[in-house]
């Protein structure tokens, strides 16, 4: 199987054969959003799987449980709990990020109970009060997945965690950086792929495949003549959803969703002790829309997606709205205003979980595509 | 100056409701003898003077600071400025009238998704249409919702102007510690310390101690005062009518700190106490009816259709004897150091309401609903759920299974949008509610 | 040279036949069809092509160069390409009314504002497609309920000065709401200008958030160009004379499919220079 193959069919379902394996004689533990620190999973010898829907295309059990009014992503995810998909986790970290999150976990916990629950509250600013904060919660998270599971995560544990992490960040943003050339020698539906394989798997095992890759990609002939696109939205696990945008006749070059760019854009200071390193990493990463704060908020925000517009030579924009995301869509409705002030094109899709109404989301893109031709 | 007064016409819309109601009440005989059974003057008159204190706060150059209805306005009123409720603009707005459905198709019209929480959408068309007041500065604090959120972020994108943000911590549960851990409030009391020096800094106004020690006791005789009422309506039958929790929780989200919303809720209370001696009710003054349900409306009213309550007291003899709203957990504040005043400032934030019950896990909520139910010996709970309110919404099964199975207490639970009446419409609510009465007799 | 459009949209299929000019001349259709939407897009396509070979007396052989377009536009198995109705609607609205730049098509389902330039290139769009209010699914479901027929809503609604508010966002709730004022005996010609304004609302939102909002010439295309009720209350909420189009408005998404294809058989036969190779775009904020 070449690598491309390998890494569609780890983001493809879960459990894939990597968690498999591992399960044989480790642990594994769901969590759901970037601003969990991973490292501290990692350096207990526990896989780290980020967890969503995927792979699954029922959503009933949980439509009883939250409603039609809280976003698929969150109902997707905790059907798969319910109809025990997600029974080989050993454990779930639920975050504060958003309301249908939180009460997703809150029935994952009260209705399922997972076997290990751990709950972070992170702040919504970045201040020196909040990264105290942000920085207790770490503390008593690695001290709860400790005492729980009765090991002792040290230091150098940490250390050696956040290398092997910052390397992972390296190879991303090394793939990351050949499509900013004319003629990218990978699609955005292939990148995607590798992004949702690279939080499905042991990362030791995924920088392996990241190098060779790199090694493949470096004298591959590229796709050029093709308008360039960015995704920019809540998130896209599911690599088909780029593949019906790019068919029609465009190559996505990049974008900024909690699935794409967003997860490795900053690294960790190995300089730092550790906690405090991870603390100020995960806190300060390039924010989500939930942050209030000038140093994250709307504005750095905007100018974030200026400077990849500028680096990645954009042709236009495709925003990808969650249905029922409030964060997003007021998130969305300043940006495209923003984007249309600077000139720079730019379509808003609004979508389910799962992959529907694809008839009308084709419509909208190649006509969007026919503009920028 | 000479220059004509600019008038907007979303707040005189309401305004001009609020007056011509108290103007009519006024003419009728003395507060006491009408009964009031569905809104009271004297309430009235608090907000006719929040209201035009915005001309007036105008007329003086006084700064205007927007805030969110989490943050209660003692510390506005503390720096001298002028307190916009935003969400008091926005809702108060579908009590009075239609007026806000153009603002409301405004915003969605400009780009606003028609599922967002028209708590805010309203005030934003309003924006747009340029018929509010432009504050000159924002305070608010991320809780309740991801709606405040980023609408919130909206708002201070469009006017550029300083912006002061809160962060609410979440919580872990601990039914030990009574909704608090050891690190939240001193990590909260930190950021509503930090008001002051934001405040003074972008606007230039003038901190008075003194002036704000003032204003926290008047503010806490106005809780005491609202804590005594919520106790005196667990009295059976209810000595006041369902619409009070609307009243006293507006009082105190628009003008706590002053001394007219102090005078309101002792009058209030002492009309219950009245009631409660005498072991008489509105309901029976009023309408000569005997109180037949309990009800515990668990969620917010329905604002456009605020006379439901009185129409289920009419037809069912169903008094609402608490709501969400109403249920003020905030303790009157130590007032003998400033950093006391600040502390339990920072722990009415923390335990307002609708802010307490959703900046934790579900059982926030639930624990909350439980100890209300028992307190008020409810016989039945309504959760008119609003379209918009996703963090309600992902809990309702959860609150409500769990309400049946420890206390036996149904909830009739529905989707209503609490500010948009084309949603569902009243016909719709309450023929439910008539068929929930009817079923459980 | 001989191509032909094809058009699929969810009502009705379409099919124009078009003798382009090469240097000179003028271009000339040949023939059009129109068919009711089949359940299979391919036989909807199927039918209305040959029809339109059998009006002009062709067989398929003598087509050079076949576009689809449509929301079925991918089900055409004999379409050499298929381009957006978005864009042919522009195009084939621009050919006939070269200063048109804001085009309004109310289609089947679905309803949108075209922002074309000056040559009819496709620049900016909004649509509405999120459910049928304001469309022609809309209009039949309310004429069934009216007991009239699509032809007649139009003249009727001209006839009301009251029109009935009708509140309801989404169309289900919409046709109770009708259904309740003809119980309460409101005027059939006022409940129609009512559902008209209504849908022209809602164009006119679409219109102001295309790029540059309300820009002149405006036209109109698809079946509900037909409807003088909706036109006239879209002119009235513009303030703008909608410019009409000479040939049926319901076949201008299926004529400018023809004009993209004389355009590409033009390249293939080396008659045009191909498309020019892309140059990286360079941002300078």
């Amino acid at each position: 199987m070449s690598i491309m193959e390998k890494m569609f069919k780890a983001a493809a379902d879960l459990p894939n054969s990597a968690i498999t394996e591992w399960k044989k004689n480790k642990k594994v533990i769901g969590f759901l959003c970037t601003y969990i620190p991973e490292e501290i999973i990692y350096a207990a010898d526990m896989l780290p799987i980020r967890v969503t829907g995927r792979g699954h295309s029922d959503s009933t059990l949980a439509d009883a449980c939250m409603s039609r009014l809280n976003c698929p992503f969150a109902r997707y995810l905790l059907d798969s709990v319910l109809s025990g998909k997600l029974d080989f986790l050993d454990g779930a970290i639920g975050y504060n990020s958003c309301d249908h999150v939180r009460r997703m976990f809150d029935n994952w916990r009260l209705r399922y109970e997972p076997a290990f629950y751990h709950f972070l509250s992170i702040p919504h600013r970045t201040d020196e009060l909040a990264m105290n904060w942000f920085k207790k919660e770490i503390t008593n998270f690695k001290e709860h997945i400790e005492s729980h599971f009765k090991i002792t995560i040290s230091d150098e544990n940490l250390t050696n965690a956040i290398k092997v992490y910052n390397k992972t960040r390296d190879l991303l943003q090394s793939i990351y950086d050949l499509r900013k050339r004319d003629a990218p020698p990978i699609k955005g539906t292939d990148v995607a792929a590798i992004m949702t394989a690279a939080m499905s798997m042991p990362k030791d095992e995924l920088n392996i495949q990241l190098d060779k890759l790199l090694e493949e990609l470096e004298g591959k002939e590229g796709y050029g003549d093709l308008p360039r696109l960015m995704i920019v939205g809540s998130l896209v696990d599911n690599p088909e959803y780029v593949r019906i945008i790019e068919d029609l006749g465009a190559l996505v070059v990049t974008d900024s969703h909690c699935f794409g760019s967003k997860y490795f854009w900053n690294k960790v200071d190995e300089n730092k002790p550790p906690i405090d390193a991870l603390t100020e990493r995960y806190l300060l990463q390039s924010p989500c829309p939930r942050m209030i704060d000038d140093a994250t908020g709307h504005d750095t925000r905007l100018d974030h997606l200026k400077s990849l517009i500028k680096e990645y030579y954009i042709d236009g924009v495709v925003f990808e709205r969650m249905s029922m995301c409030d964060l997003w869509s007021g998130e969305i409705y300043m940006l495209q205003k923003e984007l249309k002030e600077l000139g720079v094109p730019n379509l808003i899709l609004e979508r389910d979980y799962i992959i529907s109404g694809v008839g009308q989301m084709k419509t909208r893109s190649q006509a969007f595509i026919e503009v920028l031709k | 100056m000479g220059e004509a007064e600019k008038r907007y016409p979303m707040w005189d819309t309401i305004i001009g409701y609020v007056d011509r109601m108290a103007e009519l009440f006024s003419t009728m005989m003395s507060a006491e003898e009408t009964g009031e059974q569905v809104v009271n003057a004297q309430f009235l008159e608090i907000l006719s003077k929040y209201l035009n204190g915005l001309y007036k706060a105008e007329a003086e150059g006084k700064t205007k600071l927007m805030y969110n209805f989490c943050i209660p306005p003692e510390i506005v009123y503390a720096l001298d400025a002028y307190p916009m409720c935003q969400e008091a603009g926005s809702v108060l707005l579908s009590v009075v009238g239609k007026a806000h459905l153009k603002y409301i198709d405004l915003a969605e019209e400009n780009g606003i998704t028609p599922e967002q929480c028209n708590a805010q959408k309203v005030w934003i068309g309003a924006i747009m249409a340029n018929e509010i007041s432009p504050p000159d500065g924002i305070v608010y604090a991320s809780q309740p919702c991801d709606s405040t959120n980023i609408l919130y972020q909206v708002i201070q994108n469009m006017y550029k102007i300083p912006t002061y943000t809160m962060d609410v911590p979440y919580w872990s549960y601990d039914p030990k510690s009574l909704f608090y851990d050891e690190r939240t409030v001193p990590y909260f009391k930190e950021q509503v310390k930090g008001v002051i020096p934001w405040a003074e800094k972008n606007f230039g106004l003038k901190y008075d101690p003194e002036r704000f020690k003032e204003i926290m006791l008047l503010s806490n005789k106005a809780r005491e005062a609202c804590l005594e009422i919520n106790e005196l309506m667990t009295a059976t039958p209810a000595p006041l009518p369902s619409m009070t929790t609307f009243s006293t929780y507006v009082s105190l989200t628009t003008s706590a700190g002053t001394q007219e919303c102090v005078d309101y809720l002792e009058w209030t209370r002492d009309k219950a106490a009245d009631m409660v001696k005498r072991k008489t009710s509105p309901l029976q003054e009023m309408y000569q009816k005997e109180e037949q349900f309990r009800v515990v409306w668990i969620y917010i009213p329905i604002f456009w259709d605020i006379l439901m309550y009185d129409w289920m007291e009419r037809k069912f003899g169903a008094v609402t004897v608490m709501d969400l709203m109403g249920y003020n957990l905030a303790q009157p504040v130590d007032t003998s150091s400033e950093e006391k005043i600040f502390e339990g400032l920072a722990r009415t934030i923390l335990d307002i309401p609708m802010g307490a019950q959703s900046r934790g896990p579900a059982e926030y909520y639930l624990d909350y609903l439980l100890h209300i139910v028992k307190k008020y010996k409810a016989d039945c709970a309504i959760y008119g759920g609003h379209m918009g309110c996703k963090h309600s919404w992902g809990v309702a099964s959860l609150l409500k299974e769990e309400l049946y199975k420890r206390t036996g207490v149904p909830t009739l639970l529905f989707e209503v949008d609490t500010i948009d009446p084309r949603q569902v419409s009243s016909r719709e609510v309450r023929k439910k509610i008539k068929m929930f009465f009817k079923e459980m007799l | 040279m001989i191509v032909a459009g094809i058009d699929i949209g969810s009502l009705t299929g379409k099919c124009v036949i078009l003798r382009a000019a090469q240097k000179f001349g003028m271009d000339e259709i040949l023939s059009s069809s129109l068919t009711h939407t089949r359940v299979k897009p391919a036989t909807t396509a199927n039918i209305v092509f040959k029809e339109a070979l059998e009006k002009a007396n062709l067989n398929q052989g003598e087509i050079e160069y076949i576009v689809g377009t449509g929301y079925g536009r991918v089900r055409i198995p004999f379409a050499n390409k298929n381009i957006s109705e978005i864009s042919c609607h522009g195009r084939g609205a621009a050919y006939y009314l070269p200063n048109v730049r804001t085009v309004i098509d109310v289609g089947g389902q679905d309803s949108k504002v075209i922002r074309v330039n000056e040559v009819g290139k496709l620049v900016d769009f909004a649509m509405n497609d999120k459910c049928a209010a304001g469309t022609g699914r809309f209009l039949e479901v309310m004429a069934r309920a009216l007991e009239t027929t699509l032809d007649e809503m139009g003249p009727l609604a001209l006839q009301s000065n009251k029109p009935a508010m009708i509140t309801a966002q989404c169309s289900v709730f919409a046709e109770t709401e009708v259904i309740s004022l003809i119980a309460d005996g409101v005027p059939v010609a006022d409940i129609i200008k009512g559902l008209t304004e209504s849908i022209a609302s809602r164009i006119v939102s679409l219109v102001n958030r295309v790029a540059g909002g309300l820009q002149e010439d405006v036209t109109i295309t698809g079946g509900v160009a037909k409807n003088i009720g909706v036109v006239t209350s879209i002119e009235k909420k513009l303030n703008v004379k909608i410019k009409k189009l000479p040939i049926d408005p319901q076949l201008i998404g299926a004529f400018g499919a023809t004009l993209f294809a004389k355009e590409e058989l033009m390249k293939k036969i080396k008659e045009a220079p191909p498309d020019k190779k892309r140059k990286l775009k360079k941002w300078d904020f």
